[in-house]
């Protein structure tokens, strides 16, 4: 009985490290790669992976996420860690947390705030469309054209 | 019917709460001013003054209120056809370069929407849907646009009204 009670708290003891040694690792590599992002610039588009990424925040977090996630994390170049999804989700509540405290919470000010960050050479090739509704995919495809601007993260 | 003193003197202060709390805030008022394809670069300087950044040679620009931002976007005087997904799009205005399009404002402490005076169920509501709480007001008649977020004004913006349609590049 006593070497059951053991076997399960040293499991128990066991599990805890293994977790916050994970959640350490996922820390130090998001600080990375935040670094990046704020060099180079890149940025993020809304897609519809946000479902699973409230599903992931859920498991990771064990509660939602401050602010179910409408953001796709997406950077410039290559990196094998966006390739992990708690990765993915822990920028995706960063990136979605700074936008909030930037005052930013529909999608009509992407655009705007998009073209606000272009020159005024892509700003004449670039015009605002006339709907509001378009305004987030016209932040989207600025964003595809070209990823050297962050009107958010890098200001 | 005969008023007394006191009914006299709660209908006076029911009268002055009123004004108080229906009164338009400073910031809107000021906004107003500026007429989306109407007002030009040279009216916004007369009324604001010399923008932030106004080295930066841009054609969206923002002034810095004590209640919030203002963001005033001006025209290039260009139309710009764009072949999106096998479609021809045509983009811009039909007026001269640093004509006002867009003006919006960013208030820094969020504030109740009834005191913008402006009706918001005449407008066309849609849920920004990865963000709760959050909801999108187009009044396109109007050229409106209201960010409402948990029930306060987040970011207003004026926009071309659909009188000014024809103006639209095509």
């Amino acid at each position: 009985m006593t070497i059951s009670v053991h076997i399960l708290l040293f499991i128990h003891i066991f599990h805890l490290f293994i977790n916050s040694l994970l959640l350490f690792t996922v820390v130090i590599k998001v600080e990375d790669i935040f670094d990046q992002v704020a060099k180079n610039g890149g940025f993020i588009v809304a897609d519809d992976v946000v479902k699973k990424y409230n599903k992931q925040a859920i498991s990771l977090y064990g509660k939602k996420a401050p602010y179910p996630i409408g953001i796709q994390s997406l950077l410039k170049g290559e990196n094998e860690v966006l390739s992990n999804l708690r990765v993915q989700v822990y920028i995706s509540l960063l990136i979605h947390e700074l936008i909030h405290r930037a005052g930013i919470s529909g999608h009509e000010r992407f655009g705007r705030e998009a073209f606000n960050a272009l020159s005024a050479e892509d700003q004449k090739l670039n015009p605002l469309p006339k709907k509001k509704s378009e305004y987030e995919s016209y932040f989207t495809n600025r964003f595809n054209e070209n990823c050297s601007y962050n009107p958010y993260v890098t200001k | 019917m005969k008023l007394t003193g006191i009914s006299i003197l709660s209908l006076m202060l029911l009268f002055f709460t009123h004004s108080v709390f229906s009164q338009e805030p400073d910031w809107l008022v000021k906004i107003k001013n500026i007429k989306p394809l109407v007002s030009t670069r040279e009216d916004v300087i007369k009324m604001f003054g010399e923008p932030l950044e106004k080295e930066r040679i841009s054609y969206g620009k923002y002034y810095d209120f004590k209640d919030g931002r203002m963001n005033v976007i001006y025209a290039t005087g260009l139309c710009v056809t764009k072949l999106e997904d096998g479609k021809e799009n045509v983009y811009g205005w039909n007026v001269p370069e640093w004509t006002v399009i867009d003006v919006s404002f960013t208030p820094k402490k969020r504030i109740n929407p009834k005191k913008l005076n402006i009706n918001l169920d005449e407008f066309e509501k849609e849920e920004v849907w990865d963000v709760p709480g959050s909801f999108e007001y187009l009044n396109n008649e109007l050229g409106i646009y209201a960010n409402i977020y948990k029930g306060k004004l987040e970011t207003i913006s004026f926009y071309p009204a659909k009188k000014y349609d024809y103006l639209q590049c095509k």
